[in-house]
């Protein structure tokens, strides 16, 4: 038996008011069956109701005792606002990744009291609407402009939408075609309502494979969409093609184009007139794309002295022989301090056009302010590298594109450049390459360098033999080179170049060598180091670095140790 | 060089540019001008303005974000994406991360603010409320009306 003081030390004045009710109704003597049954009857209702009130009554106390406990976890620290606020974080991943549902903010009000309190009383977690479900949760975002969900494989129909659509800010279309109704997704029913707090759109398409080959997607839009009346900030389009010239390319701030399908090429004009159409533009991002050049069609050159960041990946799959992207970056100019990524692939012959032209642009854009993109990437350039791709490599090198003759992918991401010239042919037993691609490229190259050009690092990778004689071309046009890198590059070619380096004559300020997977044993190198001490009287070089080059031993490390302040062996973990 | 004292009387000095991060204490040493008194900061304790301040100078160059960067983030999309370094500095246990985020907002700095949040809801991200409640511990309060509408609206959800 607990003490009474216990239970008042214990539970609330309240719960222990209710205990001593239930107490009190247990102890009231039974009444025997038969005797009077109605009265017996109604005493039974009384009791039952009385019990079923005093559970409710407890279980609300339940509640609000566990409330309190829940109070003293560290989270509940956080004020409403701050609480909020995090939620929020996860309402806009749900729109932003087209989810079914608002989940994360479904999630958030069904934790606890105080979190479904806060949730329920946030309207902006609740800008979520797709059609199909807002009956249910669209009243919760109390009229605040909406954000429009239609999924892939969803309906379209927009028609008893109204309201919705001219308060929406953000609208998002996924569209699916489907293999036997290959009907144009037409986006008329969502787009021919005026939305004056739109500011982003998304339009996504998907297309398939079949027998008679790839099918895609082509979206119709309303000649007028938003009837005019939206403001427009950013537009995505991904995997899906429109017409356009439509108006919702306007005054854009952001504009990102990923994987337009080749079947409906955008040309390089109209991305030219796009963005003539957007002089506020601090953001483009193109990825996966192709440009067609028409060529009876005139082009102008566009400043875009706003941009912040440009974004430029064109670099997948086999190219035609028309590379529209050059001709898009021929005529954008834009300022020098953005954040830039170029990886573009091109051919041979376009390459002596990406370099004549950051001579011959250059004069005409200086005192504007604005650059040709790649003109300021070779500017920021300071590591450069020539070579093959690595055949073996599925992430684009080893596939179909690995073959295709004088491609060169050029790859400027942050201060680096890669200009690597596919091979011609292939010994398929050996997996390396028979062409002089990466000669002939650093031949043209070295013609096209500044006197002063601030390449600090050059790397060669894979090269044969024959290399050699052009990769020391470049080494010696570059006042500033600090390292040299080479990877799998033939012995000979390694030799060649090692022996350039450790010529007395050349007055070079390389700090650093690098060998990657190297098969020399290093007597190479040991020779014509030991040959520039005795002659210079100092060392050659302060660093080299010897990645998995298998075939040094221990004697050979020894005498290089010898000529050279530091020596970096790193092996990794042969695969087994 | 700044003075900070903390609510438990401990004192901070720190180059002017990484307190200026925080836009309460720029805005203070605006309106004081040059000063060497100390800038009291009663809301936050010596170990979390030490964890505040290695983000302040680790982000010191960076350019403090605009109104209009801030007006962008709500009506754009909000990333979860955390840097590299600042995932690593968030690595705290919970009492602590939530103390960080009491105290960028007293102090008012927006990305760590930021980063304290979005670090939360990535905490959150994909699991269920049984799941939330275990890793903040939490219980069930709900009472037996709100069960069941909870109830009713995972059927809702189900049905989609």
């Amino acid at each position: 038996m607990v003490a009474r003081s216990i239970l008042e030390s214990k539970l609330s004045p309240k719960s222990l008011r209710l205990l001593d009710e239930l107490l009190r109704s247990l102890k009231e003597p039974e009444v025997a069956t038969g005797t009077d049954s109605r009265s017996s009857y109604t005493r039974a209702e009384e009791e039952s109701v009385r019990f079923d009130l005093a559970a409710e009554v407890l279980l609300l106390e339940v509640s609000r005792i566990r409330a309190k406990r829940n109070s003293f976890s560290p989270i509940n620290a956080l004020p409403v606002e701050l609480l909020s606020r995090i939620f929020l974080v996860g309402a806009r991943r749900d729109i932003r990744d087209s989810a079914p549902l608002p989940l994360s903010s479904i999630v958030a009000s069904h934790v606890c009291r105080r979190w479904r309190q806060i949730s329920l009383s946030t309207p902006s977690l609740w800008t979520y609407f797709r059609p199909q479900i807002r009956a249910e949760w669209a009243p919760r975002a109390q009229g605040l402009p909406q954000d429009f969900l239609i999924l892939p494989g969803s309906s379209r129909n927009c028609d008893n939408c109204e309201s919705s659509l001219r308060n929406m800010r953000s609208l998002r279309v996924g569209s699916r075609l489907f293999r036997y109704d290959r009907t144009t997704p037409d986006l008329s029913s969502c787009m021919s309502f005026p939305a004056p707090n739109l500011t982003f759109l998304q339009l996504s398409g998907e297309g398939w494979y079949d027998d008679s080959g790839m099918h895609h997607c082509f979206v119709k839009l309303p000649s007028s969409p938003f009837q005019g009346q939206h403001k427009l900030q950013e537009v995505v389009i991904s995997r899906c093609s429109l017409q356009w010239s439509s108006t919702i390319f306007s005054g854009l701030r952001r504009l990102s184009l990923h994987g337009i399908p080749d079947f409906y090429m955008l040309c390089a004009d109209e991305l030219l007139s796009i963005l003539t159409a957007c002089p506020p533009l601090e953001e483009l991002s193109v990825s996966e794309c192709k440009f067609m050049v028409r060529d009876h069609v005139p082009h102008r050159a566009v400043a875009l002295p706003c941009l912040r960041s440009l974004l430029w990946d064109t670099d997948r799959g086999w190219q035609p022989y028309y590379h529209g992207w050059l001709r898009v970056l021929q005529y954008v100019l834009i300022p020098e301090g953005i954040e830039l990524g170029l990886r573009c692939a091109t051919s041979a012959f376009d390459i002596h056009t990406v370099l004549r032209e950051n001579h011959e642009l250059a004069p005409v854009a200086l005192g504007h302010g604005v650059f040709p993109p790649i003109q300021l990437a070779l500017s920021r350039c300071r590591h450069l590298s020539f070579g093959y791709p690595d055949l073996f490599d599925g992430d684009g090198d080893g596939d179909g594109a690995g073959y295709n003759p004088e491609a060169i992918s050029l790859d400027s991401s942050g201060n680096m450049l890669k200009l690597f010239s596919r091979p011609i042919d292939v010994d398929f037993y050996t997996g390396t390459c028979i062409n002089i691609g990466a000669s002939l490229l650093m031949a043209d190259f070295v013609t096209h360098l500044p006197p002063d050009s601030p390449i600090q690092c050059l790397s060669l990778y894979r090269a044969r033999p024959f290399d050699a004689a052009a990769f020391i071309r470049v080494m010696h046009a570059l006042p500033h080179l600090g390292k040299v890198v080479l990877l799998e590059t033939a012995s000979s070619c390694e030799d060649e170049i090692l022996c350039a380096i450790a010529d007395p004559r050349w007055g070079h300020c390389i700090e650093e060598i690098a060998l990657h997977r190297s098969a020399s044993s290093l007597v190479s190198l040991i020779h014509p180091f030991q040959s520039y001490v005795e002659s210079v009287g100092k060392a050659c070089v302060c660093q080299v670095t010897l990645r998995n080059c298998r075939a040094v031993d221990g004697e050979a490390l020894a005498a290089l140790r010898a000529l050279v302040k530091v020596v970096r062996v790193e092996n990794e973990p042969s695969a087994p | 060089m700044v003075n900070l004292v903390t609510s438990d009387n401990e004192s901070f000095t720190v180059e002017k540019a990484v307190a200026s991060r925080s836009v309460l204490i720029k805005n203070m040493l605006e309106d004081v001008g040059e000063s060497d008194q100390p800038i009291p900061l009663p809301n936050v304790t010596a170990s979390v303005l030490k964890k505040v301040l290695e983000y302040c100078d680790h982000h010191k160059n960076e350019p403090m974000p605009t109104s209009e960067d801030l007006a962008a983030e709500d009506t754009r999309k909000r990333t979860t994406d955390i840097g590299e370094w600042d995932q690593k500095f968030i690595q705290v246990d919970q009492e602590m991360l939530f103390e960080i985020i009491l105290a960028a907002n007293y102090l008012d700095i927006k990305p760590l603010l930021d980063v304290g949040c979005k670090t939360v809801a990535n905490m959150i991200k994909g699991k269920t409320p049984e799941e939330i409640r275990k890793l903040f511990n939490i219980v069930n309060d709900f009472t037996p009306e709100e069960e069941a509408q909870i109830k009713k609206e995972n059927e809702w959800a189900e049905d989609r």
